[in-house]
Formats: structure tokens, sequence, C-alpha cells
């Protein structure tokens, strides 16, 4: 099976390879052949590495410990359930997760390709199995899954308990599936520049798979905060860890490119610019899986220091230089079709939006760098940390959920002034009430303030759209409201999903507000029967109970919730010791309300007894975990394919008839 | 079973790359080197779209009325005019309406010549006369 | 404007919820009496020397409890939070800071990005309005208002139910002959298109 699993990743590898040469040749010398030869091959390395995936799969049901990857992930002790998590558990597994991701993803969107991509479609293939060819001779020849060990050991290491949550069966595939999504608009943008094309061909397939990866991406790293928030056990959520902020910038870079993408679609304008910032992004995801592989920063998530780093840097260089460099040579093809009308329009507010956006980026990424920078010419050694990021993102991230509230209310080509402060009148004066109404209430906070204001302003003014568009929609068809409300927005899926992502953005800001500035937590060591109160609740501590398991000791304690006098509830958070990993993992009990989180974890367990605690108040934190499924049904809203009108059209009405008939005329004057 | 797998595997995928080079190409099959033939109008479509967005905005309140009419007569007159240059370039056809349509432009035997010639173009790979 | 009203009460009541000054109930017996929230902020402005990338608030390892100890200690003595940060710094460095000290060399970590940011929003927007400027200056493509142009408009308004030279006609539900099924019929809208003698019913709205 080891050797099965071996033998599938060179046939992979050699098939990929193969694709990769014979696209480009093929459409160099105008070989249909070599093409469709290769897209096949292309669209076999699907079916090969799912052999491939599937062996090491077995293998590891069978806990075949001869093979070193099963052996350090996994022992006799692991439930089944768990090897979905082993298999991404360490370098090995992961590269091969990510090949096979990139390959099924390529021979979808090949197979796929809109009609008008199909000229430069080899080109693309090329592209993306130039990256594919990459990570599979990185797993083959310096991370293989399948190496085998001198000799078989009885048991294996076990798999890491961090990885048991069931956040983390999740996480980890889909952040590693977005950061390699972004090669699909990136591939079909390439191969538009390789292809000489001057025009949009490229924006359709460039906005579906530039929207797939930013909802990948988007659902990995919510998906992460959430992980981090039930286990790390100190009840953040997001930390400016450096790993972490690698994915954010490539999710960045995307929410930027989906949106100016828009503006081509629309308009044919910002052709250079879409070019470029999917490039970046591009590279940016480079950069994550880079960070994720051995960067050169420590950090939590860091899978080891390895000489993987340096092969993917070296990669990461390639992957921006070449492509600049294309960008480059095509610049004078790129012309825009259209220019901008007014400074009063949706393309300004689109190009604010990307300026804000890749400037959150650079601050990330500077803060990441920085360090670095530091020691290397001023010899200081610093930290950059949460505090940094809060005081200089944080306005950013405001100013953008302001320009979020903004843009919409802004039509495409040119508003007038007039017409632009009559839209805002009635989301500003929610807005301004609200602020007035938090600060007569006695919150102070400016911050806090100004970020419930614009998350009330960018609501009030979607839902303002939406009531005119039904009641608009009603009297003229005497549909019901809601029905009425349906057919609006399924007649204009993009705009009304994306109106459902904004929202969910709202409800992630409301939970970072909320839980930044009104947390409350405290740190107590309570012996049994002991009590601490924190807000209106009061937690008293009945006892822990020890319970012995395979491969660690488990804490269980009991945490009675009081409120007004009365029982409420019954908690009971966990602390668990592996002695093979040396470390203890946590598992808090949360009780989780729209308007508040109850959080309890305890953080050690005294001899005598009593139990240190962490217990936090976190407001509002819910609506950052329910904005995730609201997110999906946004982006699946907002690509589900809309039939296009066409008017009774004397040409494309001729073209289908002469493609149907073959050319020969049917019927007769 | 795994030594089975493997030559299984390779042989597929040795079938699969050679297979293209072997078969006759079948001029009717799309291999991604032509263009495909029955594209819809996006051109149209897109300024289709443009007005039923601008109609949206309009009902949001979003634009006036005055630059509202402004910009649906310019986008209505532009989709005149590519209706137009697309009857041109493509005269006649097999379709009843349409040959109404077009003769009320054009002299009928001249479509109906244009209309010959398509697709003696189609049936062979000559080029047309005109 | 109800539905303003709806969103804004509750939003409202949730901030009621949190205006509400927090107890300042002592949660350490051992050590005398500080300022809980003061010492919570400070511990997310230290970093633990041994985890990789925490502070010590999240750190559970012994060094950082070790370390929130002593920032509670010095709170209670009555040290500013300047006082205790100073302190730390010149124990363990300046690389124990969350966030590099905003003054000398370290300066140079805060402004680069903030003037790099302001930087370029004004260039930006600089871009724009030239842009925006140099478009509005373009000649609109005037095309001559040809005779045979007038069936194409015709099957134009025909379709979007425009009635004659791109009024609207009365609202209805005529369905244009290649209408996609499952598509609105733009026509359904007619009624809401004015040429300025009815009122546009969108604009009521305060």
């Amino acid at each position: 099976m080891a050797d099965l699993g071996a033998i599938s990743l060179w046939i992979a590898l050699a098939l990929s390879s193969y694709a990769a040469i014979g696209s480009f040749l093929g459409k160099a010398r105008g070989s249909v052949e070599l093409v469709v030869s290769s897209r096949r091959a292309a669209y076999l390395a699907v079916l090969v590495l799912f052999v491939c995936t599937l062996s090491l799969v077995i293998l590891f049901i069978n806990r075949d410990f001869e093979v070193a990857y099963v052996a350090r992930h996994s022992d006799l002790a692991m439930a089944d359930r768990f090897t979905w998590v082993a298999f991404y558990a360490g370098n090995e597994g992961s590269l091969l997760y990510i090949a096979f991701a990139l390959a099924a993803m390529s021979a979808l969107a090949i197979w796929r390709a809109p009609s008008n991509t199909l000229d430069t479609l080899p080109y693309t293939t090329g592209v993306l199995m130039v990256v594919l060819v990459f990570f599979l001779a990185v797993t083959g020849f310096m991370a293989n899954p399948f190496d085998k060990l001198p000799f078989v050991p009885p048991d294996g290491d076990g798999i890491n308990p961090l990885l048991t949550h069931f956040g983390m069966f999740i996480h980890p595939p889909m952040l590693m599936a977005g950061l390699i999504c972004a090669s699909m608009p990136f591939a079909f943008a390439m191969g538009s520049l390789l292809g000489g094309k001057t025009g949009d061909e490229w924006v359709d397939a460039g906005r579906l798979w530039g929207i797939i990866a930013w909802a990948l991406l988007a659902a990995g790293l919510l998906l992460g905060s959430w992980w981090a928030y039930t286990i790390l056990g100190w009840g953040g959520f997001w930390f400016w860890d450096p790993v972490e902020n690698a994915a954010l910038m490539p999710w960045l870079g995307l929410t930027a490119f989906i949106h100016s993408i828009m503006v081509q679609k629309r308009r044919g304008m910002f052709r250079m610019w879409n070019i470029v910032l999917v490039n970046v992004a591009f590279g940016l995801a480079l950069y994550g899986m880079f960070m994720n592989r051995g960067g050169p920063v420590p950090s939590v998530h860091s899978f080891g220091a390895s000489n993987l780093g340096w092969v993917f840097l070296a990669f990461l260089a390639v992957g921006v230089l070449i492509p600049f460099a294309l960008f480059f040579w095509r610049f004078p093809l790129l012309k825009s079709a259209q220019t901008l009308d007014s400074m009063l329009s949706r393309e300004a507010a689109f190009l604010v939006n990307n300026l804000l956006l890749l400037g959150i980026a650079f601050v990330t990424l500077w803060g990441s760098v920085y360090p670095l920078i530091s020691r290397l010419v001023a010899g200081e050694e610093i930290t950059i940390a949460r505090p940094f990021y809060d005081q200089v993102n944080g306005p950013l991230f405001l100013a953008l959920l302001l320009l979020m509230g903004v843009g919409p209310l802004l039509p495409w080509r040119r508003a007038t002034a007039a017409s632009l402060k009559r839209a805002l009148l009635a989301p500003g004066s929610v807005a301004l009430g609200l602020s007035a109404a938090l600060l007569v209430a006695g919150i102070h906070q400016p911050y806090a303030l100004i970020g419930f204001g614009l998350g009330a302003f960018v609501t009030t003014g979607i839902f303002i759209e939406w009531w005119r568009g039904t009641r608009s929609r009603h009297r003229s068809t005497g549909d019901a409201y809601p029905i009425a409300f349906l057919r609006l927005l399924a007649a204009n899926r993009p705009r009304y999903g994306g109106y459902i992502v904004h929202l969910s953005v709202v409800m992630v800001a409301l939970g970072v507000v909320g839980t930044s500035f009104f947390n409350e937590q405290r740190d107590v060591v309570l012996g049994p029967g002991e009590s601490v109160q924190i807000n209106d609740y009061e937690l008293r501590y009945v006892g822990t109970v020890e319970r012995q398991k395979s491969n660690r000791t488990e804490f269980v304690s009991t945490v009675e919730v009081y409120r007004d006098g009365k029982l409420r509830y019954i908690l009971q958070p966990q602390r668990a010791f592996y002695p093979s990993f040396n470390m203890a993992a946590t598992r808090a009990a949360i009780r989780s309300t729209p308007v508040e989180d109850l959080f309890v974890v305890p953080s050690e367990n005294l001899p005598d007894g009593s139990v240190g605690f962490r217990v936090l108040v976190n407001p509002l934190i819910w609506w950052m975990w329910v904005a995730g499924p609201v997110m999906i049904l946004g982006t699946v809203v907002a690509l589900w394919p809309q039939p296009v009108r066409t008017t009774a059209p004397a040409s494309s009405r001729v073209a289908r008839t002469l493609a149907r008939a073959g050319g020969s005329t049917t019927g007769a004057l | 079973m795994a030594i089975l797998l493997s030559v299984v595997l390779i042989v597929l995928s040795a079938c699969v790359v050679v297979y293209p080079f072997l078969r006759r190409r079948n001029p009717a099959a799309d291999d991604g080197l032509t263009h495909d033939a029955g594209a819809t109008d996006r051109e149209m479509e897109s300024l289709l779209e443009d007005m039923r967005i601008l109609r949206l905005d309009h009902q949001s309140g979003n634009i006036p009325d005055g630059l509202y009419e402004e910009q649906l007569q310019a986008y209505r007159l532009q989709a005149a005019i590519h209706l137009r240059r697309q009857a041109q370039a493509q005269p006649g056809g097999a379709d009843r309406e349409l040959e109404q349509e077009v003769l009320m432009l054009r002299l009928s035997s001249q479509a109906q010549d244009l209309v010959e010639s398509e697709g003696a173009i189609s049936d062979s790979n000559e080029d047309p006369e005109t | 404007m109800s539905i303003a009203l709806a969103i804004s009460v509750s939003f409202l009541w949730v901030g009621v919820a949190y205006g509400q000054n927090p107890d300042p109930g002592s949660a350490d017996p051992r050590i005398p009496a500080y300022d809980q929230e003061e010492a919570q902020s400070i511990d997310g402005m230290l970093m633990c020397p041994v985890c990789p990338a925490e502070t010590i608030g999240q750190a559970q390892v012994e060094i950082s409890r070790q370390m929130r100890r002593l920032v509670r200690e010095k709170l209670s003595q009555g040290d500013s939070r300047q006082e205790i940060l100073d302190f730390f710094q010149d124990r363990y460095g300046t690389d124990i800071l969350a966030a590099p000290p905003k003054s000398g060399v370290n300066l140079v970590a805060w402004v680069v990005p903030v003037l790099g940011m302001l930087g370029a929003l004004v260039a930006g927007l600089l871009v724009i309005r030239s842009m925006a400027r140099k478009g509005a200056g373009e000649a609109v493509n005037e095309t001559a208002m040809d005779e045979d142009l007038a069936p194409y408009l015709e099957m134009i308004d025909r379709d979007l139910g425009l009635g004659d030279a791109g009024v609207p006609g009365p609202p209805g539900n005529r369905q244009p002959p290649d209408n996609v099924a499952g598509v609105e019929p733009v026509g359904n809208t007619g009624s809401e298109l004015a040429t300025g003698d009815t009122e546009s019913p969108e604009q009521d709205v305060k």
C-alpha cells in the first residue's frame, strides 16, 4: 500500500510535468493533439492523486507504523475518525492534500472554462500544471509521506491533542484549499497575458474562482478563529500571529480583487490593475504557504522550521517575478475600454476599497517583517503584536466599514452630490442616533461608538435598499412582499449575494467590537465550594474528577452558574495532560447566547484540589461565528448562475442557427 | 495488489496521453484552439445588464431622475447601434422572423446570395468570393 | 423609516446592556486591591519570553504567571502603567513589549505604515480625480440618429417594455418573445420609469 502510494505520487508528477510542457508546447506549435493529450493528462492526474491520497488514508487506518509519517502522527489508541486530521498533521500529508486539491480544482476549472477563455486555455492549463509540478516535486523529493522506517515500531507517537477538536477537521483543509485556489484566477489571468489578449475574456473565470478562493479562505480564517477561541484556552480569537497574518494577507488581496474585477466586468476598466492585483494575491498566497512550511518567524502555528521554507521562498520569488515580467511585456496591449466618469461613482469607490484593503495588508506585512528589519538594520530587538495592529489597522478597518456602507449607495458611472446626500440621510441618521444613544447609556470608548455606529450605518443602508426594491416589485407585479423580495434577490444574485456577505461582515465587526471593548475577565484560584463573581454571574466551583485515559489524564471540573441567586446551569470545563507530548490541552466550557458568551477554562490543577480558572464574559462574539454560514449563503447566492437575458437578438439567433445546422441553411425564404 | 494497481495506472496514463495522437482529428470537436462559433452576444448581454442595474439603482433612489434618463437613453442608443452593426455583418439565416426584419432593410436577392455563400463557407474550406 | 427605527432600537438595547460599570470585585485575594482591568490591559502589552508570539495574558506557563503576579503587585503598590512597562523593558529588553515604544529609532515602526497609508490615500484620491477629469473631458461618442436605426430601437424598446421612443409603456406582464425562463421580464418594472411627469415613488423615503 505504501508502495502504491509512492508510485502513484511519481505517476502524478510525470503526468503533470507532461501536461505542463505539452500545454505550452502544443499551443505554441499549433499541435491540437498535444494540447488535448496534455489536458487529459491533467484530468487523469486527479484520479492518480486520489489513489495516492486513498493509500495514505488506508495506511493510517491500518496503523502501518512502518511508514514514518503514520508512526509520527497516530498511535494504536487513536480513534479512526482522527485519520482525517492526522492526514494533514504534518508537512508531508499537507503538501499531498494541497497537491490533490490543486489538481482537482484545476481539472474543474479547465473542464468548465467559459467559452471565451478556450483560446488561451492551454496556457492556463500550463500555468496550473507548473504549480502542481512544484508541489508534487517538493512532496516527492523532500517530504514524502510514504517514506519507510528501517524498522517497524510497536506503536506510533499519537496525534497532537490540539488537533482533536472538531474545528480542526475543517479549518486546515479549508485554509489550504483557499490558499492554493488563488492559483485559479491567477492562471486565467496569465493565460490571457500569454495569449496576448487585450480584452476581458478572463474576467468571468477570474471572478468565479476569485470568489471561490476568497470564500474558502474566509471560512478557513473564521474557523481558525473559532478553534482558537474554544481550544487555545485564553478566550481570544485572533492574535496577529505571523502565520495567521500570512493567511490574512492573501484574503485581503482576494477581497480587493473580487471587487475590482467587477469593474472590469461591467465597464472594461482596471485591466492592468486587475492583473497586478491577481499577481499580488497569488504571491501572498504562496507567501502564506511558505510561512506555514517553516518560515523564519516563530509562531504557535509553525510546523517547525525546515529546508522546505527555502524552496518555497525560491518558488515564491519565481512566482512573483515571472508574472510581473509578463505583465510588463504585455503592458501596451492592456488599455482600458472606458475611463472613469466621476469621483462619485461605484468605480471610484472600488478603487478606494482596494487602497484600504491593500493598506491593511501592507501594515500586516510590515508588522510581520519589521522585527527582522529592526534587528538587521538597527540592532534593536523588538516585538510587534496585537497592540500595534489594533492601533494601526483598527482605523483602517473602520474606514473600510464606512466604505462598505457608502459604496453600494453609489451607482455606476456617476452620481450627483445631491443624490448621494439624500441616499446617506437615513443610514447616517440611524448611525448617529445610535452612537448618541450609546454615549448617553454610558459607553465612552470612541472606537466602540464608531464601530457600532458604522455597523448600523451599513445595515440600515442595505435594508433600505432591500425594502425599496421589494416594494417597487410588489407594486408592479402584485407579488406578496416575501415573494417579491425573493424574486428581487433571484434577479440580482451577484448584487444581493454581495449584500448578504456585507451583512456577515457587519456581524463579524459586531463580535469584534463587543468582545474587544466590553469583555470581562477574571483569573482566580478556587478551592472546592468557592465562588467568583463576574458581571451578574456567580460561578461556584464544585469539584474536579480525574480520569485516566490511554494517552492522557483528564481533569473535568464542575462549575455551577448562578444568576440572581438561582442556579442556571452547570459547566464542565476540562483540562487534559498528554505525557507523550508533554503538553496540556484545555477544553473551555462556553455558554453562548447572542448577547454574550460565558467562558470558563481551567488553567491549572493544583495538588490540593483547587483549580485555577479563567472566566470570561465575551459580549456579542456569538455574532462572529454566525457570520460564517451567512457569508457562505451570500457567496452561494452571488455565484449562482443567473440566466442572462438577451433581446430578440438578430445576431445571436443567426449564430445559433448557423452553428446548429453546421453552416448549411435550413428553411426557406 | 499494489503492484497491479500501479501497473494499471501507468498503462492508463500512457493510453490517455497517446490516444489523441492516434485518433484522426475530428474537425467538429473543440480542441481548444478554435473559438466557439455559437458564442452568445456578450456585448448585448452586457448592455442589457447595464440597463437593468441602472434601473435597479434608480428604484433604490441612488440615481436622480435626470441622470437616470440620460444614461438610459445612452444605453438604448448603444444597444440599437450594436444590433444594427450585427445585422449588417451577418445578414440572413434560417429564421423566418429574422428574415422579415432583414428584408425591411435590404434587397431580398442580395440577402439570398449572402445566405448561400455562408452555407458554402462552412461546407467546404474554400474562402468566400467576397 | 420604521425599519431604520427598528434597527436602531435593537442596537441600542445591546449598547445599554454594556454601558453599566463592571463589578470591580477582587479576584485574587492574595494581592491587595488593584485595578483588574488595568492589570489585564497591561497583560496584553507584555510578551511571554519563552512562548512563541504570545502575551503573558495568553500564555499559561509558569513564567507568564509570575510576570502577571509581578504586574499586579506593582499596580497595588501604586505604579503607573508606563512605570511597569518601563520596568519590564529595562529588565528583559525592548522585545518584551508587545509593541515597540513610540520613541527613538522605534518610531519608524509606527510612522512608516501611517505615513504610507496617508500618502497612498492622498495619491490615490488625486489619481482618481485626474482620471475622472480626463474621462469627463473626452467627447461623448455622438452618433447621428440614422433613419435605419429606428427598427433596432424598436426592438430594444419592445423587449424592455419601454414603449414608444424609450418612454415606458403601461405596467403589465407582457412577456417579450425571447425571455429566458425564470428571469423577471424587465418590462414589469416599466411603471417606475418616468420621463419626468410621474413622480418616482422611491424618492419619498425620508
